[in-house]
């Protein structure tokens, strides 16, 4: 007998048009799991994403921080506010700005919230807010600009006073894409940090542009300074959300791709067994285990791509609604994610179906004849 | 054709050693395509062994409608399934003549060379039809012809051809469940024939078809065997089919008896031993499956024909 011959009568195509609500039934709940796993990596490039997103805006070439620092926001530390002047008579050095940054929890009148503080040089144009959807960025000590998705969360617009360490600031401005995490970014400047801090003489970290970041660094290295680059900034951030949310998330990852296994495989096995009259007749007219095995296998993996399928939708629709209710959490898409989910479900769907074709190698072709008795 | 009584009674198998030569030559002197000899199946082992079919010996023609008859349980299903490569036997041969006319051992072949022997050499039909309901009158039929190595349009034009042989043209196109139980016994004979099979098998074709189509069905079943030369084995509890088989077999326990000392149990239709319940009614001694029938048939002697 010939294998899967051209021109054969499409069995698998049939079995699963036969029943179609079945069929979207089982593809639904092989989307459903597939979802979550898209919906987990989405989140987790979010979060990345996130993480790192006032490294990349720094606008600075070098950042010169204390010793041991690795993240901007994880390490403090100061340095001699003086050091500031220092850097920027270093040969090769176009101009240096202090910045402060720290985590901050706030009373608000809904309760408590946590922020992450920058105070950056107004003057200088760096370490600041780098796009506004209303007012403008602060300039003087009492101002600060709030990150506009938490302004809305919290009912806060342009004019309003925020309190930060007991020193009534006033929203000036709201700006775009400075949602952190867990936290949003609320922008000051270094003169209000100061006086909120009670700590004038020093400074978290200075900020450095020049047309020669490799040699300047070496300079400052040399005159005892400690420089990273905002790519490493960057990698320091991802390192640290790593640390803190991947162990979670992997864990969070590997249950879905368990759950979504055992939800294909429960699929298939049901669709197998309703088969089985069916599987049992061709097996009675001549068909080979191995012919029923690929049918079964087919099967299986017709529903997992029409699951991926419906995952895709489905997660578009989820990350529509997420965004309406929780726009702080973004879910990002990106081929890399779509590549190892599609890979999940073809592993999924191979290990799925192994269990419904092993049953199929010990099926009874003489239940044929005795089906309906 | 034979009639019922003087075929059996000639051709009744085992335990005569040579009832299987006898079953050829009363009245067939084509060459046999199924030989059977010794074929025994024992389920179980030790205390708890049961011989569902006892060293049966028998020999099937070519053209000839076998009809194997008896009581639920007698091994009638279990003996077609061996037959059919669907059972492997406990002991015994069935040496079966293909169309390329090699004699192969089911019962000796290797396991991986079953599918392709029971694709080639047999048709089955079942007795719940055992149609794909997902698949039209043509595609059920096609799958055979596909099972069998024909694919393409080669197995489309013959499973048109087939349904138009059993008159079933205009209903192509329908799924199972859009048909008649006749008209799906009828594909489910189409199906059978897909691949030209030298053996028909069949289970009970009948059982669930009204007393006109079953008759009808029957009458196929003959006009296959007469016309392709094809061998058919049916095995049911119907005692109209005795009207086209050539012989009428009566296994019981596993072993065929002399159906010449059977009756008609005039209440439900069945071939009985002439022992146990009975009773004289005009002057003739009427034999019954049960006590039930028996009863049943007292009460109201005049509704029953004996």
């Amino acid at each position: 007998m010939k294998g899967r011959s051209e021109g054969s009568v499409p069995i698998t195509r049939r079995f699963l048009i036969n029943r179609p609500v079945r069929t979207a039934a089982g593809a639904g709940g092989i989307g459903l799991a597939l979802m979550l796993m898209l919906l987990l990596a989405g989140l987790w490039v979010g979060v990345q994403d996130r993480v790192t997103t006032y490294d990349d805006h720094l606008g600075a070439d070098l950042v010169v921080v204390p010793a041991g620092t690795r993240s901007l926001f994880a390490d403090p530390g100061v340095l001699p506010a003086p050091a500031v002047d220092t850097i920027a008579q270093t040969p090769g050095v176009t101009a240096a700005a202090p910045l402060r940054t720290m985590y901050q929890i706030l009373e608000l009148p809904h309760g408590k919230a946590a922020i992450a503080a920058v105070a950056f040089d107004p003057t200088s144009g760096l370490g600041g807010p780098w796009a506004l959807s209303a007012g403008r960025a602060p300039h003087s000590a009492d101002e600060v600009a709030v990150d506009t998705l938490w302004a809305d969360q919290h009912t806060l617009a342009v004019g309003d006073r925020l309190p930060i360490l007991g020193h009534p600031m006033r929203v000036v401005g709201l700006t775009d894409d400075t949602a952190l995490f867990m936290t949003p970014l609320v922008f000051t400047t270094t003169t209000g940090m100061d006086q909120m801090l009670r700590a004038t003489g020093t400074t978290g970290a200075v900020l450095v542009t020049t047309s020669d970041p490799g040699d300047v660094a070496e300079r400052l290295r040399g005159a005892g300074y400690t420089v990273r680059t905002p790519a490493e900034l960057h990698q320091a951030s991802l390192d640290l959300a790593t640390d803190i949310y991947g162990s979670p998330v992997r864990l969070m990852v590997g249950v879905a791709f368990a759950a979504g296994t055992l939800v294909v495989a429960l699929v298939a096995y049901t669709r197998v067994t309703e088969q089985q009259r069916d599987l049992g007749v061709l097996k009675a007219l001549g068909a080979t285990p191995a012919r029923l095995r690929r049918i079964a296998v087919a099967e299986t993996v017709a529903l997992t791509v029409l699951g991926t399928l419906a995952a895709v939708v489905l997660l578009l629709l989820t990350r529509e609604l997420l965004a309406w209710w929780r726009p702080a959490f973004p879910v990002l898409l990106t081929a890399g994610t779509i590549a190892q989910t599609a890979a999940a479900a073809a592993a999924m769907a191979l290990l799925a179906a192994w269990l419904p074709a092993h049953r199929l190698s010990r099926l009874d072709a003489a239940s044929a004849f005795r089906s309906g008795r | 054709m034979n009639t019922t009584e003087n075929t059996s009674a000639a051709t009744a198998g085992t335990p005569g050693p040579a009832a299987g030569s006898q079953a050829v030559s009363a009245g067939h002197s084509r060459v046999p395509v199924l030989t059977v000899r010794g074929l025994t199946k024992t389920y179980g082992s030790g205390d708890t062994a049961v011989d569902a079919v006892r060293s049966v010996d028998l020999d099937v023609a070519s053209g000839e409608v076998l009809l194997v008859m008896g009581p639920s349980g007698s091994g009638k299903t279990t003996l077609l399934l061996m037959l059919g490569a669907l059972l492997r036997p406990t002991a015994g041969s069935i040496a079966v003549t293909g169309r390329d006319n090699r004699d192969v051992d089911i019962a000796a072949a290797p396991e991986k060379h079953l599918p392709a022997l029971r694709s080639h050499t047999f048709g089955f039909i079942f007795q719940d039809y055992a149609l794909l309901d997902a698949l039209t009158a043509t595609e059920n039929i096609a799958v055979a012809a596909n099972l069998a190595g024909t694919t393409g349009s080669a197995a489309h034009h013959r499973a048109t051809e087939l349904l138009d042989r059993v008159g079933l043209e205009h209903r192509a196109t329908a799924r199972p469940s859009q048909m008649s139980g006749g008209e799906q016994q009828r594909v489910a004979v189409a199906r059978a024939l897909s691949n030209d099979p030298p053996v028909l098998l069949a289970d009970e074709p009948t059982a669930n078809l009204d007393a006109s189509r079953g008759r009808d069905l029957a009458r196929l079943l003959r006009r296959l065997a007469d016309e392709d030369h094809r061998s058919v084995v049916i095995v049911s509890h119907d005692d109209r089919l005795r009207e086209i088989a050539d012989r009428v077999l009566w296994l019981e326990d596993g072993q065929f008896r002399q159906i010449a000392s059977m009756t008609i149990d005039p209440v439900c239709r069945m071939s009985v031993e002439r022992t146990g319940a009975h009773l004289e009614w005009h002057e003739q001694t009427i034999w019954f499956c049960s006590e039930g029938c028996k009863r049943e048939f007292a009460e109201n002697p005049d509704s029953f024909q004996p």
